[in-house]
């Protein structure tokens, strides 16, 4: 089964690393910058992937040496052994075990969750009936919603118990306001119509995209977004798994600035997003949906 | 936070629940946690479950029947990713058509080669600026590599795809070398799996039209999972169905098995994707094999 790597910066050291080590190259624990290793071998195979340093230049990534044998080995700072990475698990030698990866990852299953009511009766959250499924369309900040870790885009499967298939929204709204305020147990699959992509700076911060109302308008030729395949027509959910809808386009500049080197972008098909937030009142989305950052 | 492949674990608890009062503890624990997949990075997440299921397990029986894996992760690396890992399926279980059909959370490489008339059997098509997989011919080199329709090609031979038109990366392809042509994928990005169960009159509970799914049976596995029309189905327990006639694809659900994982893509997204593809090549040439696991 085929090694996976959540971006193509991460197959890429990978695959030098793997042929460093194979050609029986020790990457000393200092700074590539100072020193470039050169692949040898005594059989001298044809040279597949450029050394580390090459790698450099060509993605334009500032790679220390150091920072690559911290994600890798950790403890064992002397020679870097390829360990073979069992059938599906991800190899990342350049995202290491990004916090931003983590708060973004969208899984693959189903969860149940209890929300409370505040104060004043309400959840924060509003709904919305998507091809006969019931999806969510805002959640409010400082929110029972919020708390509870519920995003844009996840599915509703259940709210007490009963299927949301088929609903309308208004029928969804009037489940949640005649619930139980101590308990409303919800069935929820962690936003379906999403994906992932994680990205790399290059050495000027960029990662390569345009966006304009918080859509990807355009890509950078040869930047990490083209590199990972990321897409245009899609608007971003979230960066580094906090939300980012209805933020200006200069907030999301700031917050993609403010994000470290690698970048987890949640992004959504525009067709889709806009199916979504159809009927949501722009300004409620400016003034109260939740942008915190979410636990771990 | 556990998080479970389908809705019917919750209701199936709360049966065990009753059950148990009756039965012999001892083998309704064994087959609880045989079906419990290991949950390596939560090696201490069901301490509670001896009150919660009325069953009197100690946390010791718990710990030797959970094959936890490996302790800590080390910072970095390896991370460990395959749902088995941290999904729980009593019901489920280790269901090969999952693994079949489960869409991999990152991007792998793929080696072709041309086969002995200069062809690896692959159409592909421009969507958002991207080149996605439109059509893998059976018995073809890119079958076998494991492309499936709905994959991305983020490079090709070192090339970023980003910006092309179909025209230019079948271009690319045709002036690549016969020897050895690598690609760059990602898993599947505009599809999902939705796994479900047959009720007891082997019905999972939709309704579907050439391909597409139109309605939802109320009380189904299918409405209790959130299974959405204005869907098409790509995939049954991994198996390519797009192109079949939907008698073809009824017969696979029948004879698929309990539990049927279905990959789904908006229907919108589907059709731009075999836009100008002629269904004479969709219906005839398309590989329809069981992929292996």
């Amino acid at each position: 089964m085929a090694t996976l790597y959540p971006s193509l910066e991460d197959m890429k050291g990978h695959q030098v690393l793997q042929a460093q080590a194979a050609a029986g190259v020790r990457t000393p624990p200092t700074t590539v910058v100072t020193e470039k290793p050169k692949l040898t071998s005594g059989t001298d195979p044809p040279v597949l992937y450029p050394n580390l340093a090459e790698l450099e230049n060509y993605m334009g990534l500032t790679l220390s040496s150091e920072e690559i044998q911290k994600n890798l080995h950790p403890e064992d700072n002397t020679a870097l052994t390829p360990v073979g990475p069992t059938p599906g698990q991800l190899v990342a030698p350049l995202s290491g075990n990004s916090v931003g990866m983590r708060r973004a990852e969208i899984k693959p299953g189903v969860r149940e969750i209890h929300l409370c009511k505040d104060e004043r009766g309400k959840t924060g959250l509003q709904l919305k009936n998507v091809d006969q499924g019931i999806f969510v369309q805002l959640v409010k900040a400082n929110s029972p919603a919020a708390l509870v870790g519920l995003r844009f885009g996840d599915q509703v499967l259940q709210i007490d118990g009963k299927n949301c298939a088929g609903w309308s929204s208004d029928k969804a709204q009037r489940a949640l306001k005649k619930a139980n305020p101590e308990k409303i147990v919800m069935v929820v699959r962690d936003r379906p119509f999403q994906r992932t992509v994680t990205l790399h700076k290059d050495s000027t911060g960029h990662i390569g995209i345009v966006v304009k109302k918080g859509k990807i308008v355009s890509l950078a030729k040869d930047s990490s977004a083209a590199r990972n395949g990321l897409l245009t027509h899609h608007c971003i959910c979230e960066v580094n798994g906090q939300n980012v809808i209805g933020m200006k386009d200069k907030q999301l500049t700031e917050v993609l600035a403010g994000a470290g080197n690698v970048v987890t972008l949640t992004i959504i098909p525009t067709v889709i997003y806009e199916h979504m937030v159809k009927r949501l009142s722009s300004g409620l989305v400016k003034s109260s949906m939740d942008h915190s950052i979410p636990d771990l | 936070l556990n998080n479970f492949n389908s809705t019917r674990f919750v209701e199936v608890i709360g049966h065990i629940k009753a059950v148990t009062a009756l039965s012999v503890k001892p083998t309704c624990i064994d087959l609880l946690l045989f079906c419990f997949s290991p949950v390596g990075l939560y090696p201490r997440l069901y301490p509670e479950l001896s009150q919660y299921m009325g069953l009197s397990l100690s946390e010791e029986e718990v710990q030797r029947n959970f094959p936890v894996a490996a302790a800590a992760q080390p910072q970095g690396q390896l991370v460990t990713r395959p749902s088995t890992n941290y999904m729980v399926a009593p019901v489920t279980g280790n269901d090969i058509g999952i693994r079949r059909a489960e869409i991999k959370q990152g991007i792998r490489e793929a080696i072709l080669c041309k086969d002995q008339d200069g062809k690896i059997g692959l159409r592909l098509k421009s969507v958002d600026n991207g080149i996605f997989v439109q059509l893998v011919q059976a018995n073809s080199p890119a079958s076998l590599a494991g492309l499936r329709f709905g994959d991305q090609v983020l490079q090709i031979n070192g090339e970023n795809c980003a910006g092309w038109s179909s025209d230019k990366a079948h271009k690319v392809l045709k002036q690549a070398s016969a020897e050895r042509i690598s690609m760059i994928i990602r898993d599947r990005p505009f599809e999902r799996i939705i796994t479900m169960h047959k009720d007891s009159t082997g019905h999972i509970g939709f309704i579907f039209k050439n391909g597409k799914i139109t309605s939802i049976v109320k009380d189904s596995s299918a409405a209790r999972n959130g299974l959405l029309t204005e869907h098409n189905i790509c995939e049954i327990n991994g198996q390519n169905v797009i192109g079949l006639k939907d008698p073809q694809v009824a017969d696979i659900l029948a004879t698929a098995g309990n539990v049927v994982t279905i990959t789904v893509m908006p229907s919108s997204i589907y059709e731009y994707i075999i836009k100008r593809m002629a269904t004479s090549i969709m219906k005839s040439l398309m590989d329809h094999s069981i992929p292996e696991v």
